[in-house]
């Protein structure tokens, strides 16, 4: 492996989960964020099922782009393919799961088709795309961006647990705490970037 | 022109079409067989996943019933008629429970060790000293019963919770989320409930609580069935004995022994 590889290994992967993340830079899968924020257990399988997702989108969308939209001169239909396609093989994913693993399945299944269609999915396909990144490179960015949500998504439901026991003001209770939480949070990631300078 | 239209539509159709037909082919090849009793039964359950079966959720416990790994008669909220309707699917005769009512035992009338400011939740409240309540086994006030509750049965009045019987469905998820185990299941339709769980000897339940059980033993000797002991230093009443004749209610110094009815 030459350095120049390893470099853009680093620069994807570290990028993605802590100076662009998804959820905190690029305000993508906000609605999930706070959505399933409101345990660490549940926060954990949205996660895994994010990850799993972002990556095989990734990969599938690569393709669809390289060998069937750009040969085509097609690249305005991205949206509407990438959605066809990663709707389509989530859902076959999902009926996979159930037959072939069924433990995997109950873990992760009712997370799964929450996300199918979710911006933060659609996001990473897209983007991978603008950053005109290869098949291998895409696949990292989308396993990437799914450990940044992941990275968000539990620190965030850990500082909601607590929140939860706190004497919050009355008009503050629930959702508008976290939302100013969620600002902190993402103030305190713009801290990371200039890392690589 | 006609081709810039015709291969874009071509090329999206295309990919609907494929992921269309293997989803299909693949609904077939990967196909999970269901249980078609335990469909049935899920039909007939409330619906309401209150757990007072032991499983999570109704889908579980229909599944364990008509795998025969679940008695038929775990569920709650569906009474009676919900036990007699499964036993007609499976094709068995199920034993229906008895009726019960849920009561809370404790009518606390306490003065305070400290003041307590942590976290205002009973099961918090309860780690530091065991409450703030001079007596130990008493009602602690902080509503962890009408939080759980999922049908809005409980109220609370003078420090204690109040069960509504109407809006109760006896799942029995206060019971479980009490730290002091004061909400407890009473035998019966309509009948009679010690409202007192100290195990503290007379004189320090007297000290701590005006209405606490003092062990006189009146009540003991005024029931004719044998129905009700003082065990621990409090009464119990033994609900396959007691006939409700309602002596100890009446000759009870404390009035902590108290009338219910699954109606009102």
């Amino acid at each position: 492996m030459s350095g120049d590889t390893f470099k853009l290994i680093i620069y994807i992967s570290f990028g993605t989960i802590l100076m662009n993340n998804f959820v905190l830079t690029n305000f993508l899968g906000i609605c999930p964020f706070l959505g399933v924020s409101k345990k660490l257990n549940s926060a954990i399988g949205m996660g895994l099922a994010v990850i799993f997702v972002m990556t095989i989108a990734s990969v599938v969308t690569s393709l669809t782009n390289t060998y069937l939209l750009i040969p085509n001169n097609l690249e305005y239909l991205q949206t509407l393919a990438f959605i066809l396609v990663i709707a389509g093989f989530v859902q076959f994913i999902e009926m996979f799961m159930k037959k072939v693993i069924p433990p995997l399945y109950k873990s992760l299944g009712i997370y799964l088709p929450l996300i199918t269609t979710n911006c933060a999915v659609l996001g990473v396909a897209l983007l991978s795309v603008q950053n005109e990144y290869n098949l291998w490179q895409s696949a990292l960015y989308g396993a990437s961006a799914g450990v940044g949500f992941m990275l968000a998504t539990i620190i965030f439901a850990g500082i909601r647990e607590r929140l939860d026991l706190n004497d919050v003001p009355k008009y503050f209770k629930g959702l508008p705490i976290a939302l100013i939480t969620a600002a902190f949070l993402s103030m305190a990631f713009t801290g990371f970037k200039g890392i690589f300078g | 022109m006609l081709r810039e239209i015709l291969v874009p539509t071509a090329i999206l159709g295309g990919i609907g079409l494929f992921f269309g037909i293997a989803l299909t082919i693949a609904s077939k090849v990967f196909e999970v067989k269901k249980n078609e009793k335990a469909e049935q039964i899920r039909q007939i359950l409330p619906g309401a996943n209150c757990g007072a079966c032991g499983y999570s959720g109704c889908d579980l416990y229909a599944i364990a019933v008509a795998e025969g790994k679940a008695e038929g008669n775990l569920c709650i909220p569906g009474t009676n008629t919900t036990a007699i309707k499964i036993g007609e699917i499976l094709g068995i005769k199920i034993d229906t429970q008895k009726t019960r009512v849920m009561r809370a035992l404790c009518c606390p009338d306490v003065g305070k060790k400290f003041e307590y400011s942590g976290i205002k939740t009973c099961a918090a409240a309860n780690l530091s000293y065991r409450g703030e309540n001079s007596c130990t086994y008493s009602c602690l006030g902080y509503g962890d019963c009408v939080a759980v509750c999922p049908h809005d049965a409980i109220m609370m009045k003078n420090g204690a919770p109040v069960i509504d019987p109407m809006l109760c469905t006896e799942c029995g998820l206060c019971a479980k989320a009490c730290p002091k185990n004061l909400i407890q299941y009473v035998i019966g339709e309509c009948g009679y409930f010690v409202a007192c769980v100290s195990q503290d000897s007379a004189k320090i339940t007297n000290k701590n609580c005006k209405n606490g059980c003092i062990a006189c033993k009146l009540c003991e000797k005024a029931c004719e069935d044998d129905a009700i002991h003082v065990v621990n230093n409090v009464a119990i009443i033994d609900y396959d004995k007691c006939t409700k004749c309602g002596k100890c209610y009446d000759v009870c110094p404390k009035k902590i022994i108290k009338k219910f009815c699954s109606s009102y």
